[in-house]
């Protein structure tokens, strides 16, 4: 797991998941326990009104996903997040996954300003 | 949101009377009349960015500005607790910092032990303030104090106010006005060091900035043009601006003093501008 942490994990949004592919990057999106493989080896993250992506489990999900959940993965080439790590989010307050994407998008749009090299 | 972290106090002398601006993204105006001093602002940043500090003196520059504490949101991936420290292993997707937690002096003491004990577990999202360190070329953080994230849009609006700071900082670095909508006061008041704006100019589009209204606008321009040392009183405000009436006059004083903008001098019918 600490190989995981040695290097960044963007976040990214559904869009730029083909830019990343074979890299390790963070997403966040909604999971309805619907949207979950029967055998528990996959499910679906909804990461923003009209996008869903598919998480490949490497060991079968064991307990039911709900809600926000932020997943650090390996991006496949059929765009697909290979999960190597998930973490529920439990907010007080509303999460709001549309200004999360926002922001997102505009750390990336704005690179020179996420770094002060 | 930073007004109420809480123990700021904590923070010692460093801060002078200054009080936290929104953001930490303005010194305070003691720091912009001397032209070496400390920066005393809490720069939010990323663990990208604390990697990419260099060492200066004492302090330590990042890009064009001198930091010395910062604030950072992160996720708790390894917590190792001695007997004199706590030290956390905080990652925030853009890369990870140590940051060492001091038991605080006072857990000698009865009744105080609870202070310093909650040990953050891993995969808790946390707020942390801390002070730039550097050990054995490696920059590590000193956690001034550290609470859970509750609401999770803190993660969101930290990486804006990260990407803000970088623009704000790098656009006076160029000298250009090119931040006519800036809300924050503290943007134009390190723009006119550099020029271009009148001073009446900045203080009318920053006043109307910090959420006062036309009434309250007025009545602190008239407060903070006036040099009488005894403060400007009631009477006096009432005569300038004739089209208010005494209740609003009042009702923007006690707005106005309890923001901070004014204080009561002679009496309670007298007042002085703070800034």
């Amino acid at each position: 797991m600490d190989e995981l942490y040695a290097t960044p994990r963007p976040r990214v949004t559904a869009s730029m998941l083909p830019k990343y592919v074979g890299n390790n990057v963070t997403m966040v999106g909604l999971v309805d326990s619907g949207d979950i493989a029967s055998d528990g080896n996959s499910f679906r993250l909804k990461v923003d009104d009209k996008t869903a992506v598919t998480v490949v489990m490497n060991t079968p999900l064991n307990e039911l996903l709900e809600d926000v959940v932020e997943v650090t993965g390996t991006v496949n080439n059929q765009s697909h997040l290979q999960c190597i790590t998930y973490r529920k989010i439990t907010s007080t307050v509303e999460f709001s996954l549309d200004n999360y994407n926002k922001t997102v998008e505009l750390a990336h749009s704005h690179p020179e300003y996420c770094t002060y090299k | 949101m930073f007004q109420n972290s809480g123990g700021m106090q904590d923070f010692g002398g460093d801060f002078g009377g200054g009080g936290f601006q929104v953001g930490g993204f303005g010194s305070p105006a003691v720091g912009d009349r001397q032209k070496k001093i400390r920066s005393q602002n809490i720069v939010p940043v990323t663990a990208q960015n604390v990697s990419e500090m260099i060492p200066d003196d004492s302090a330590f520059r990042l890009g064009d500005n001198d930091v010395s504490h910062v604030t950072l949101v992160g996720t708790v991936i390894h917590s190792e607790k001695s007997q004199t420290c706590t030290t956390y292993k905080i990652d925030d997707t853009t890369g990870t910092v140590i940051v060492k937690h001091w038991n605080s002096l006072d857990s000698e003491d009865d009744g105080m032990e609870g202070e310093e004990s909650p040990v953050y577990e891993q995969g808790s999202t946390v707020r942390v303030f801390a002070q730039v360190r550097s050990f054995q070329k490696i920059v590590t953080l000193n956690a001034l104090h550290i609470r859970p994230v509750e609401d999770l849009n803190e993660i969101t609006v930290h990486m804006l106010e990260c990407i803000k700071f970088n623009m704000v900082s790098k656009a006076k670095k160029n000298q250009k006005p090119s931040f006519p909508n800036q809300s924050s006061n503290a943007g134009f008041s390190q723009f006119s060091s550099g020029g271009g704006f009148a001073g009446n100019q900045m203080n009318q589009s920053s006043a109307m900035n910090m959420g006062m209204n036309a009434v309250q606008t007025q009545v602190w321009q008239l407060i903070e043009g006036s040099t009488d040392p005894g403060g400007m009183s009631i009477t006096e405000i009432r005569s300038t601006l004739k089209g208010l009436n005494l209740n609003r006059i009042k009702e923007a004083l006690d707005f106005l003093s309890n923001e901070g903008h004014i204080y009561s001098t002679v009496d309670d019918e007298h007042f002085k501008s703070t800034s």
